[in-house]
């Protein structure tokens, strides 16, 4: 490289200390905002201790089941079969304990991620203005290494799951707010002019008619959120979120590829089951759908999927 | 009174204030020309009327004559760029946000094209979707919406999915919601267009029907002649340019077309079928005295400029009736009751043309023809028909 270096740029050579200075005004950030941080901390490690608190509560045969019956009322009986026999081996190689974590650390993510990104979807649906402030910042969120931002998460945070589920939400709500947007710039013009028409206000019109007609793609986003959770909360495992990615990063650490590997599986289980259940989650209900609901919990619910799709 | 008025409108797409684009319009240039020198689109030109509480009035033109960007000014989906649009008296090209919602929510409903029905809810709750809007009480908009679903004829269908119907049935939804907000005007973008002919056909029927009824001002959108001849009381007729051609009544748009270009439409018109009796009728002479001499009554009838007589009875009725020409064959001292025709038969003026071509048949006498209060105005001879039908009219 050097022989074509023409020595111009040798003066600025490392002349450019940017990552100091990140760090620096991180620093600084913490330390003008110890108390917001403090609370942020605390709200999230006591929303996944909640969490973990409730399913730990049902002794682990009752929440298999429950998760079967949900898996067979949402996507039929193959996936309430492999739903049932994948938890059964997660009890098998011991890591229910774990898994629940996991579940926790995913549910208070992807709850998060919601609730900050369809917002933000919405407004980027709305103004050409806000597109243009939004887009960069999702695409910078979603290319920059994962493994890179859980440094400042662990300054921002100490480490524990504040930061892992903090890291995991920044990774995992691009789909959510992108899908929302989406899903709203695709409602057909004609289904806007129709609430306009009748003279609905701004409120009416995105309740009444963009949202529902836009459910379909936010559940798509939903559901791409919980996967990219999955991926992430095993790296989280690196700055001590609990957990499976836990076991994953200390069986690579201490060359226990068994356990490493059982911890996988189990993820993928997990990750596999929660895909099935969300990816079909438009369900366009009449009052004649409402009346057989209890019913159809337990029968013809797959014919219907197969219909609405 | 006017419900809806529309004064000196213009509406252009990418406008920009201190444009030349008036000094083309004003020459005259085409859309395709000014697009090319200005970049602005002309979709409206000056286009001024106003139609009357109770009226339907069609506006009709082909694909890209405005006719679309027109009713979206009415209810301002659109902004008009010039020009005003009066609803009841108010100003709705220049009111606020929020007065453009009253109005809508009070005054108007719209049908759509392509029906519009929301997919997600069931046909109850699309009808109610006004009422919903406009804040009405649950039980009060289901009840409601349950009338208007009666009212189209769609009972039973109240908890079903648009999806599980036909597309006439999906319009007739379409126009289910529009009336469960019980509007004074309704809004009719191309309703009937994506239906297929037999079903539109039926449709119109229900339009009528349903009108008959209730009494709307309607503003409704069509491409098809013959659609807005049997529905409109008066139609509009926009040039390719998104000028006015003509406003007129159906008669007077088929029996005198303004310029080639609406002739080139109603050429293909079954005239007989939107043209009244009484816009073609001729003058009569109506005569109580039997005995009258043919003479007499030839002179009387020239002196008159009439076309035909028919003999009446003290108590007024038909006894018999000729025309001009057939009286001219007849002995000059014959008395009157002897050469007419009997067996005349009647026909209420504001009935088409083609239902007298049966009662023609039956008789060797003209038709006379009385109006709603039942007195005789006029009369048709076959010869009438065959003048019309020649276009000699």
């Amino acid at each position: 490289m050097s022989a074509f270096s023409l020595g111009i740029l040798d003066s600025i050579k490392g002349k450019l200390p940017l990552g100091d200075w990140l760090v620096k005004g991180i620093e600084m950030l913490k330390e003008s905002i110890p108390h917001i941080l403090n609370a942020i901390r605390v709200g999230i490690s006591s929303t996944v201790n909640f969490f973990s608190n409730i399913l730990n509560y049902l002794p682990n045969l009752v929440l298999i089941l429950l998760v079967t019956l949900l898996a067979w009322k949402r996507a039929g009986w193959r996936v309430a079969l492999f739903s049932l026999l994948g938890l059964l081996v997660i009890v098998g190689m011991d890591l229910w304990g774990a898994t629940i974590e996991t579940l926790a650390l995913i549910l208070t993510s992807t709850i998060i991620a919601i609730i900050i990104g369809i917002p933000f979807g919405i407004i980027k649906s709305r103004s050409k203005i806000a597109t243009k402030i939004i887009e960069p910042i999702l695409d910078f969120m979603q290319t920059l290494p994962p493994l890179a931002y859980l440094i400042p998460a662990v300054l921002f945070f100490r480490i524990g799951d504040a930061p892992g589920v903090i890291a995991t939400v920044i990774f995992a709500m691009p789909p959510a707010i992108r899908l929302t947007a989406l899903g709203i710039e695709q409602v057909p013009k004609e289904m806007v002019e129709v609430g306009k028409a009748f003279g609905a206000n701004t409120k009416q019109l995105l309740l009444k008619i963009e949202l529902p007609l836009a459910l379909p793609s936010i559940m798509m986003g939903i559901n791409q959120t919980i996967m990219l959770s999955f991926s992430m909360v095993v790296i989280a495992g690196f700055i001590g979120a609990g957990g499976l990615g836990q076991i994953i990063i200390s069986g690579i650490q201490r060359y226990n590829l068994a356990s490493a590997l059982e911890a996988g599986i189990a993820i993928v289980i997990l990750a596999i089951i929660i895909d099935r259940m969300t990816r079909t989650g438009f369900k366009i209900t009449t009052a004649q759908n409402k009346k057989k609901s209890i019913f159809s919990l337990f029968f013809s619910s797959k014919k219907e999927q197969v219909k609405q799709e | 009174m006017a419900e809806i008025e529309v004064k000196n409108l213009y509406k252009i797409f990418n406008h920009s204030a201190n444009s030349q684009v008036f000094n083309y319009i004003k020459k005259g240039t085409s859309k395709e020309k000014i697009k090319e020198k200005t970049g602005e689109i002309v979709a409206l030109r000056d286009i001024s009327f106003s139609v009357n509480k109770g009226e339907t009035f069609v506006i009709m033109g082909l694909s890209g004559s405005g006719k679309s960007t027109l009713i979206r000014c009415i209810n301002r989906l659109i902004d008009t760029s010039y020009g005003e649009v009066l609803i009841d008296g108010e100003n709705i090209s220049t009111a606020d946000a929020k007065k453009v919602r009253k109005i809508r929510r009070d005054k108007m409903a719209m049908v759509f094209q392509r029906f519009a029905i929301l997919p997600n809810r069931d046909i109850l709750s699309n009808v109610i979707l006004g009422l919903e809007i406009n804040g009405v009480k649950k039980e009060k908009s289901i009840q409601k919406g349950k009338q208007a679903i009666n009212k189209v004829g769609l009972k039973g269908w109240e908890y079903s999915l648009a999806s599980e119907l036909s597309g006439g049935m999906q319009q007739r939804v379409g126009l289910a919601r529009a009336l469960a907000t019980d509007p004074d005007i309704l809004l009719m973008d191309e309703p009937f267009s994506a239906l297929d002919p037999l079903i539109r056909n039926t449709m119109q029927q229900e339009l009528l029907r349903i009108q008959e009824e209730m009494k709307k001002t309607i503003l409704f959108i069509t491409h098809d002649l013959a659609e807005a001849l049997k529905i409109g009381d008066r139609i509009c007729i926009l040039d390719d340019q998104g000028k006015i051609l003509q406003i007129d009544s159906p008669e007077n748009i088929v029996l005198n077309p303004k310029n080639s270009f609406i002739e080139k439409f109603v050429k293909d018109i079954d005239k007989e079928k939107v043209i009244r009796v009484e816009s073609i009728m001729e003058k009569i002479l109506l005569e109580n005295d039997a005995n009258t001499s043919v003479k007499k009554i030839k002179e009387k009838l020239a002196n008159q400029k009439k076309q035909m007589v028919f003999l009446i009875s003290s108590h007024n009725k038909i006894k018999g009736g000729i025309t001009k020409e057939e009286l001219k064959k007849q002995n000059e001292n014959a008395k009157l009751q002897d050469v007419v025709h009997n067996n005349v038969k009647s026909i209420e003026c504001k009935e088409t043309i083609n239902k007298t071509l049966p009662l023609l048949l039956q008789t060797s006498a003209p038709l006379i023809i009385y109006d709603a209060k039942g007195s005789y105005v006029g009369g048709i001879s076959q010869k009438t028909i065959s003048k019309m039908l020649g276009g000699e009219h």
